[in-house]
């Protein structure tokens, strides 16, 4: 024990060899990067391309309830990135493509989330583990335990190709048209570190379907996507992939297009390698903001991206490994380890038939069953993670998945095995019923550990998880049947874009304080592949939002007529009555009326910036800014009415008049006598608050003055459906951005407050 | 205290099990640990508190420090106040022993006079299990727990007045290396806090 063992000899057989090097690799830069060697910039996305992300309080500043914080890491002058500290903790996003993994994987996440992060390894909306609270140095060693159990971080992060989705069912599912896993398979090893996807502009996200009709692998929503198909072809059924690209959430979502329809699948690997070089050359490099696929998609108009994919096609030199790959995955058969069984009528343990309604996928296959094991907040401990590797060895052996809803699935369980399963997972505290219900809530980390977020969206999700678990019983069963999703911020790692009930983190000015908001965002659609996005339709107090839940499903449960969906009970009530419902909950209280308001769930601390002081005037002046605010707020909503009456051109007239009266209220927030046309407003905008970085210093986004410029410039005199919702989505999120302004910025720039 | 031994440890944990207050909710103690890094009441480099609370068996509450976690552990069903090193320097096994336990024993005494908890509270500063959170460095082994336990020993005896105490070892060869320690008299929290500073 005294001996110098390390990781690197304990582990050097166990190893791939190019995966030891590239850590070896990343390990020296380290050791430069101290040395102070390696610019911050170049190391942040050295780090990032493996996985290694910042996290909250990185930069030194910690709002503690009372002051503004500075955080005296020991290497004050060592930066793992810019305005990143060399010891703040840290993030790593661990990738399982397809959201596979092994009972011995499992192990080593245990051992690792014990000894260098929290204790806990956490489940993304990406099918991904991650580790937080991690020290940079600590990461090489981590990824080579990783490592040596078949687990790479590469890519996982940074400009990449990121984790490869899949529909956690396939293979198992009763409507898909074949087993997409050994395609995701194929991709992944195809793609990870090709040197077709080291240049673009930003992350590209794959994903795979078995079907149309269910959510599946979201396809709608990624960069690319691929749903399985059966095609005809010389009168025989042959497996075919219709491929998309060109979808994404983000702050703005954009619907994937279809790129090919009935598609060989042999042709997967290098439409996929075309697509990587058309983006690479043509993407977006300098404007962040702008450098996702679907804005060159959307730019170019799917006609002449498909134009450029074919002809690329055609000059690709040959690879043997486009055929290979998939040949070589199509070998890995999964297979059960128990064989199957029934379920034999006798006395269950308790709880046990009220789990299985809503935990249990009936498999085609006679005898297996798949268990859905609802993880709160996708949050495992190392203990039951351990315990679920015993579970996998004991019953399934290597058949577990990681699903995007944060939880994890159990396939091909033998029916006979059931009752002894659930008390298994009963022994670890995993044995909840309520998966994929209204209870079931899916949450990015928010406020908690995210650089970026606004609100506390796993508090919310704590929250209301625990309440509707109490009442899901007694839940009408089209209430049941509804989809929370969380964001902390606009930036949909939560996908609330494709809920029942979305909801992402905002913030409101009250006087002097800052008031925690959640915007509710209603008309999404999970099926179909995550089928159409909803909008924003009212910004709510954090602290309301449970309440605000109950007043629209009681409302939905009241109103609906037969059979009628939620998304279809939006769409017919409209949004207006639906925020009437909710105007009252919309009101800010007065701190002194109730001070519970100002700050977040799990958080105690008085949700204000510490340097926005009390000012002795605070409530009685108003600056002129509100007023141009207040109107953009209501040209927002009235340009989502427009949206919902198909009046497109109506929308995005008002969806631009938002878009000036925002910039009026940031112009205003320094001349109050401000009075201008639009052509003047963004004008003025754009000189004194975004050239001068005024602007993007504090809302730490280029992205949102963009949209405000796009609109000027592009009318948009007949907008197209997508059009005309990114637009009102635009004129929204710049609404957003200008109140993060107003909240950020230094007093002495707003007059009044 | 005694000579130590050839191994070096650095990442120590120190459990301090709750005799009073394991029905408390844990969410209680958010404002407490928020309020401890505002006054910087513990030592080390507060950074930030972590809710668990969703979590079954969880670490429940943590305060993370740069040097270490401080939590409301619940693993095993057993409630306690867990100081889990993460970077302790280089002062040597019976330097980082004696500072685990100082910093655990200082945050059981914070807490236990906290209004959230006062009268409600109590650790039972005999019964503390004590790990290695470095399988690399302390393999969990036969020959580890060994050599731990002549790292305890001298330190025990010297920290609980020569007063026997049971030393228990962990059994499940998949958890981290280490001993539940159980003294048979019962001592003073502060008394041992003060003999620590």
């Amino acid at each position: 024990m005294a001996d110098k063992r390390t990781w690197k000899t304990l582990l050097q057989d166990k190893l791939p060899k190019d995966w030891a090097a590239e850590i070896d690799e990343f390990e020296a830069k380290i050791v430069l990067n101290k040395q102070g060697k390696v610019e911050p910039r170049i190391f942040a996305e050295t780090r990032l391309r493996r996985g290694a992300y910042g996290q909250r309080y990185d930069n030194g500043h910690r709002n503690d309830g009372k002051q503004i914080r500075k955080l005296k890491y020991p290497t004050e002058d060592i930066w793992k990135g810019p305005d990143t500290h060399w010891d703040a903790p840290g993030m790593l996003r661990i990738k399982f493509p397809w959201g596979g993994l092994t009972a011995e994987q499992m192990h080593c996440l245990a051992d690792l989330a014990e000894e260098y992060s929290d204790g806990i390894g956490h489940i993304t909306t990406r099918q991904d583990f991650q580790l937080h609270f991690i020290h940079i140095e600590d990461a090489p060693d981590i990824m080579r335990r990783l490592s040596a159990v078949g687990i790479t971080t590469r890519e996982a992060c940074g400009n990449s190709v990121r984790n490869v989705t899949a529909c956690p069912l396939a293979g198992v599912c009763r409507t898909e048209s074949f087993d997409v896993t050994p395609y995701s398979k194929a991709i992944f090893k195809f793609m990870l570190g090709h040197p077709d996807a080291q240049d673009f502009g930003r992350k590209f996200k794959i994903a795979f379907s078995g079907c149309v009709q269910e959510a599946c692998g979201l396809v709608n929503m990624h960069d690319m996507g691929f749903i399985a198909k059966k095609a005809m072809v010389n009168g025989k059924e042959v497996p075919a992939f219709d491929i998309y690209v060109g979808g994404g959430l983000g702050p703005v979502p954009y619907n994937a297009k279809l790129l090919f329809q009935d598609h060989p699948v042999e042709e997967m690997l290098p439409v996929t390698q075309a697509v990587a070089r058309v983006y690479g050359r043509l993407g977006e490099k300098k404007i962040r903001g702008m450098a996702r696929i679907k804005f060159l998609v959307a730019k170019l108009g799917i006609e002449e991206f498909r134009k450029l994919i074919v002809e690329e096609r055609k000059v690709l030199p040959f690879d043997p490994r486009w055929t290979s790959t998939i040949e070589e995955c199509l070998k890995e058969v999964e297979k059960p380890s128990q064989k199957a069984g029934n379920l034999k009528a006798s006395s269950f343990p308790k709880g046990f038939l009220d789990w299985k309604k809503t935990n249990v996928y009936q498999q085609p296959q006679y005898g297996y069953v798949t268990v859905y094991v609802k993880v709160p907040l996708g949050d495992l401990t190392s203990t039951q993670l351990r315990g679920l590797a015993d579970m996998a060895g004991r019953y399934v052996k290597d058949t577990v998945r990681t699903s995007v809803e944060q939880n994890l699935l159990f396939r091909w369980v033998s029916e006979g095995d059931l009752p002894a399963f659930y008390e298994a997972l009963a022994g670890l505290g995993l044995s909840a019923g309520g998966a994929n219900t209204i209870s079931d809530i899916t949450s990015c980390p928010g406020t908690d550990t995210c650089k970026l977020g606004i609100s506390a969206s796993r508090g919310l999700a704590r929250e209301l998880s625990e309440r509707l678990d109490k009442t899901l019983s007694s839940l009408p069963e089209e209430v049941k049947d509804l989809k929370i999703k969380v964001s902390g911020c606009p930036n949909s790692c939560g996908q609330h874009h494709i809920s029942d009930l979305g909801f992402y983190g905002v913030s409101r000015k009250s006087g002097s304080f800052t008031v925690p908001h959640f915007q509710l965002v209603l008309g999404g659609q999970w099926k179909n592949n995550g089928g159409s996005y909803g909008l924003a339709v009212a910004a709510v107090p954090s602290k309301r939002i449970p309440e605000t839940i109950e007043r629209l499903t009681g409302k939905y449960v009241k109103e609906r007529s037969r059979g009628e969906s939620f998304q279809a009970f939006v769409t017919r009530v409209g949004k207006s009555a639906i925020r009437e419902t909710l105007t009252d909950l919309m009101t800010i209280p007065s701190h002194e009326q109730d001070p519970s308001i100002y700050s977040d769930w799990g958080d105690p601390r008085e949700y204000t910036i510490a340097d926005i002081g009390k000012g002795e005037c605070a409530g009685e002046v108003v600056n002129p800014y509100e007023f141009s605010l207040s109107q953009a707020e209501a040209k927002s909503f009235e340009a989502q009415l427009k949206l919902d009456q198909k009046d497109l051109k109506g929308a995005v007239a008002l969806a631009f008049e938002s878009l000036v009266l925002s910039a009026e209220a940031v112009v205003r927030s320094r001349n109050r006598e401000y009075v201008g046309e639009a052509a003047a407003t963004v004008a003025e905008f754009r000189k004194h608050f975004f050239d001068t970085g005024e602007f993007v210093k504090h809302v730490n986004n280029t992205q949102f003055a963009a949209f405000l410029f796009k609109a000027a410039e592009q009318k948009l005199d007949n907008p197209n459906p997508d059009e005309a919702h990114r637009r009102v989505e635009e004129a929204q999120l710049f609404l957003e951005a200008v109140h993060s302004y107003l909240v950020n910025a230094a007093p002495a720039a707003i007059p009044g407050t | 205290m005694g000579q130590g031994t050839a191994m070096d440890l650095k990442k120590i944990n120190v459990k301090i099990a709750v005799e009073k207050g394991a029905d408390l909710p844990l969410s209680s103690f958010i404002p407490v640990f928020h309020r401890f890094i505002q006054d910087d009441r513990l030592e080390g480099m507060l950074i930030d508190v972590a809710e668990y609370t969703h979590v079954h068996q969880g670490p429940g509450v943590l305060l993370i420090a740069h040097e270490a976690n401080y939590s409301l552990d619940e693993t095993d069903g057993k409630r306690g106040l867990l100081y889990a090193q993460k970077r302790a320097g280089e002062k040597g096994t019976e330097a980082h022993l004696k500072t685990a336990f100082r910093r655990a024993l200082l945050a059981c005494s914070l807490l236990e006079k906290e209004k959230e908890a006062a009268g409600k509270l109590k650790f039972a500063v005999g019964r503390v299990l004590v790990q290695v959170n470095d399988r690399l460095g302390a393999p969990h082994s036969s020959g580890t727990h060994g050599e731990l336990e002549s790292l305890l020993n001298p330190f025990l005896n010297w920290l609980y007045d020569g007063e026997k105490y049971m030393l228990l070892p962990e059994k499940d060869p998949r958890k981290l290396a280490g001993f539940e320690v159980k003294v048979e008299k019962s001592f003073e929290l502060d008394a041992l806090l003060k003999k620590l500073s």
